[in-house]
């Protein structure tokens, strides 16, 4: 293969990524000025940043335009994490990949909606793997956690939103914005702890 | 998408993640100051170069090994006018940064590499900005090549190194000379720079001992003289035993060229006086009185603020 025909073909492969996570994104909003993003993961579940889902009766739009209110299932501060159930949306939902394979220097995409615009797309690269160092974090629980630390451009609005691989794989939760960086909860501790939620929930439930 | 057959933006991201792994191996974190550490490149066996404004302190430095192993440095040498200084590790730590040979241009793509402890290289990404010929750092310093680019250099990556695709490395990158876009110090200037911190643990510069400020003669004035040009440069003050004054320099002389070379700004003279003209002989062709002369000077070692 040619340079060029390399070039063009990254290049289209990251408009389709680009493309098809858009469908699996929702806006989120709790309050009249407060909009993130969220991660459509079953056919009614939404998994977004606890705080993006501020309240207990956040509106969930799909990429379609449909406006729904949902229910928090679940939500943990520390984490940041938060799981929602909405019914009647046409969400396209995405399974959550893992980020343990992911090398700094790897290409990382993010999709949300920065100070307001709706589905942009931010391009970068792995800055680090691991627990970050508590001197690049700010003070609070977070410190404990593991984070994709990354190299990516983003701003109030990508919270709660994707963060794929160059394969294509959702491998992270857009969640802060620390010392520059953009960090991300890793895919497989997302995906752990929604699975987990779900199942308490179920079981209270029976 | 096929995870069979790797597509091409998989081999993009493959390739700047394999140009991060083979760098990496070259470098190093620098404990030298409080808090957050600084990175270092491993410019030759047992060498380490990194920016001089990550140094806080003069002893106790340590590096972080790639392989997570620590040691111990010492302090060869700084050079605030370039912000570069060179530590010495053990020998045999580490391989030796694999260095570019060909410049690059703006477009090409780049990556910023640091190390800051053991949980592996760090990195950002961008593309070269702007290049250009040689240029003066606002600390003083001869920097050979302007190199800029547009990617972050976090907190931590300062002193690591710019490298392309292939991970080869085309200097080193310093937040204290960045203004706006990320500047890297290029190889040529560390290598320069490193020879003469190795040799005697400074970058010695030429000194004449005299205060110039730039003029320029009216046509009538150029003409009666005699001169070709209309630069030159006035001398405001003499330090009595520096080389101007042993020269013969005095007051009110207006300096027109240095070895035949015009001079329209005293950076001109500046560029005349590098490490290498300590010990030699400039020539100066001058206005007195309104007639010309000339005066050899041999230039001095400028004098090193005491530390």
């Amino acid at each position: 293969m040619s340079a060029l025909a390399a070039i063009l073909g990254a290049q289209s492969a990251v408009s389709a990524l680009a493309e098809r996570v858009r469908q699996s994104t929702v806006e989120l909003r709790s309050g009249p000025h407060h909009l993130g993003a969220g991660i459509a993961w079953g056919d009614d579940l939404v998994l977004t940043n606890a705080h993006v889902a501020a309240d207990d009766r956040p509106e969930v739009t799909s990429a379609r335009g449909r406006t729904r209110a949902a229910r928090l299932i679940a939500r943990d501060p520390a984490r940041d994490l938060a799981l929602l159930r909405v019914s009647a949306l046409d969400l396209a939902p995405v399974s959550l990949g893992r980020a343990d394979r992911l090398r700094p220097g790897m290409l990382v995409f993010a999709v949300g909606h920065p100070l307001g615009v709706v589905g942009a797309l931010s391009t970068g690269v792995v800055h680090a793997v691991g627990t970050a160092p508590s001197r690049l974090l700010p003070p609070g629980p977070g410190q404990r956690f593991r984070w994709l630390q990354l190299d990516l451009d983003v701003a109030p609005g990508n919270s709660g939103g994707p963060v794929l691989d160059a394969a294509g794989e959702v491998v992270g939760l857009t969640t802060m914005i620390s010392a520059g960086l953009t960090l991300a909860v890793p895919g497989e501790e997302a995906l752990r702890w929604a699975t987990r939620r779900l199942e308490a929930c179920r079981r209270s439930a029976s | 998408m096929s995870s069979t057959s790797p597509g091409p933006l998989q081999a993009l991201s493959d390739a700047l993640a394999a140009a991060v792994e083979q760098a990496g191996r070259a470098v190093v974190a620098v404990h030298a100051r409080p808090r957050l550490p600084s990175s270092g490149v491993h410019w030759r066996d047992g060498i380490v170069v990194t920016t001089d404004g990550t140094i806080r302190r003069t002893d106790g430095i340590s590096v972080t090994l790639p392989d997570g192993r620590s040691a111990n440095a010492t302090l060869q040498g700084r050079d605030p006018g370039t912000d570069l200084a060179v530590l010495r590790i053990p020998a045999g730590s580490l391989p030796v940064a694999q260095l570019a040979s060909e410049p690059l241009r703006p477009g090409h793509l780049v990556l910023a590499l640091g190390r800051i402890d053991e949980s592996g290289p760090r990195s950002s990404f961008g593309a070269v900005s702007s290049t250009g010929g040689a240029w003066r750092s606002w600390k003083g310093g001869e920097i050979d090549w302007r190199l800029q680019s547009d990617l972050t250099i976090y907190p931590g990556l300062g002193g690591g190194p710019l490298v392309d695709v292939a991970g080869l490395v085309h200097g080193v990158n310093s937040g204290g000379l960045s203004r706006g876009l990320a500047t890297t110090i290029p190889v040529k200037t560390v290598e320069r720079v490193l020879t003469a911190l190795l040799a005697r643990g400074y970058v010695a510069r030429g000194y004449l001992g005299a205060a110039l400020q730039a003029v320029r003669f009216s046509d009538a004035a150029r003409q009666r003289i005699g001169l070709k040009d209309a630069g030159g440069l006035v001398v405001l003050e003499v330090d009595p035993d520096g080389p101007a004054s042993v020269g013969g320099l005095m007051l009110g002389d207006v300096v027109v060229t240095a070895n035949g070379k015009p001079l329209e700004s005293p950076d001109d003279l500046l560029r005349l006086l590098g490490s290498d003209m300590v010990g030699r002989t400039l020539n100066l062709e001058l206005v007195r009185a309104g007639a010309r002369t000339t005066a050899d000077l041999l230039v001095g070692e400028r004098p090193r603020r005491s530390a």
